[in-house]
């Protein structure tokens, strides 16, 4: 969250705030809400709205160099300006987008650690492998794990026709599951070379805007973890974390670790 | 892995020069252009390639592994 609070041009006070309203924004991703909370959702969705609208105005009156200035002074080809309407929702989505699956991929990637024994040792002494284990977590984990389209036209797949017009929805956890473009599917493999192609951030025209800066995050998350820290596990024996139930998203409500400090592992190899 | 983009469905929306300036550069007309033509093995290349390959709108670009 700091970091796009950052990017955007935000004071980086306000990022508990914009942590809060980011997290009320995905709440309707994922649950039956009853009628008061989603008045609650509405109502913090507005504050959002002001909050980036006064925002906007302020880069319109006093220019910086960050992603806010860009969009208040980003121009169509013809020359016109964006409609108020295109720069919230450009707004909105960098804020949500950064927050939300970042943060779970990082969380996920860390149980996938865990979980899968010999990878930390492997990741120890390769950390040129770390950029192939963010992908296989991506890959498996998926926190955006599927997303609504609307058919443009009808479309035959598996012997079904899908009318144009239909809303569709697309699973990309389960379209990376698919043996037959990844060999063992559920196998966490450091040395699957067609790792990155999964659609963890969708594809082609769709393609995740900040794909990049979710994978700059993750890797760099986990160089910096696997320098200073070792011996990853689950800080009980049962109940280390649990999932948010929902569709859409796949968020961890919480887990539980614990692990050793690295210069430990150095003083007692050199001993 | 060899890279290759084909140029009847590249549609110049300059993704791949932007995000992956190791492996694509700019050609004529805006359109994308590979720099490293050979076959390469360099993991951190790989998964660049990979990435970049998802991420055109056109899926004009091709992978070889």
């Amino acid at each position: 969250m700091s970091v796009m609070t950052v990017l955007l041009g935000l004071p980086l006070e306000d990022h508990e705030i914009l942590k809060h309203w980011t997290d009320v924004w995905v709440l309707p991703f994922s649950h039956a809400m009853t009628p008061e909370q989603e008045m609650y959702v509405a109502k913090e969705g507005i504050a959002l709205q002001q909050y980036l609208l006064a925002a906007m105005d302020e880069k319109r009156q006093n220019p910086k160099e960050d992603l806010l200035t860009l969009l208040v002074q980003s121009r169509r080809e013809d020359g016109s300006e964006l409609t108020t309407h295109e720069m919230l929702g450009f707004a909105e989505q960098a804020v949500v987008g950064a927050n939300e699956t970042t943060q779970n991929g990082i969380a996920m990637a860390m149980q996938m650690l865990i979980e899968n024994p010999g990878i930390e040792e492997r990741l120890h002494d390769e950390p040129a492998k770390i950029r192939t284990f963010v992908e296989e977590c991506l890959r498996l984990q998926s926190p955006t794990a599927g997303m609504y389209r609307t058919t443009t036209c009808d479309v035959e797949m598996h012997a079904v026709t899908i009318p144009a017009e239909s809303v569709v929805h697309l699973r990309f956890a389960a379209g990376n599951r698919d043996e037959r473009h990844f060999p063992e599917p559920g196998k966490l493999d450091l040395d699957r070379r067609n790792a990155a192609s999964h659609l963890a951030f969708s594809q082609a025209v769709h393609h995740c805007l900040g794909a990049p800066l979710a994978r700059l995050e993750l890797n760099l998350s986990f160089q910096i973890l696997l320098e200073r820290r070792k011996n990853f596990r689950f800080a009980y024996a049962e109940e280390n974390y649990d999932h948010v139930p929902g569709l859409a998203l796949r968020q961890l409500e919480y887990l539980w670790i614990k692990s050793d400090p690295a210069e430990a592992a150095m003083d007692t190899n050199a001993a | 892995m060899k890279i290759t983009i084909d140029p009847a469905l590249c549609r110049s929306r300059a993704r791949c020069y932007n995000l992956y300036t190791d492996l694509f550069r700019e050609g004529t007309d805006g359109k994308g252009e590979v720099i490293i033509t050979e076959d390469f093995e360099d993991e951190d290349l790989v998964v660049d390639a990979t990435s970049a390959a998802n991420a055109c709108p056109v899926g004009a670009i091709i992978l070889e592994y």
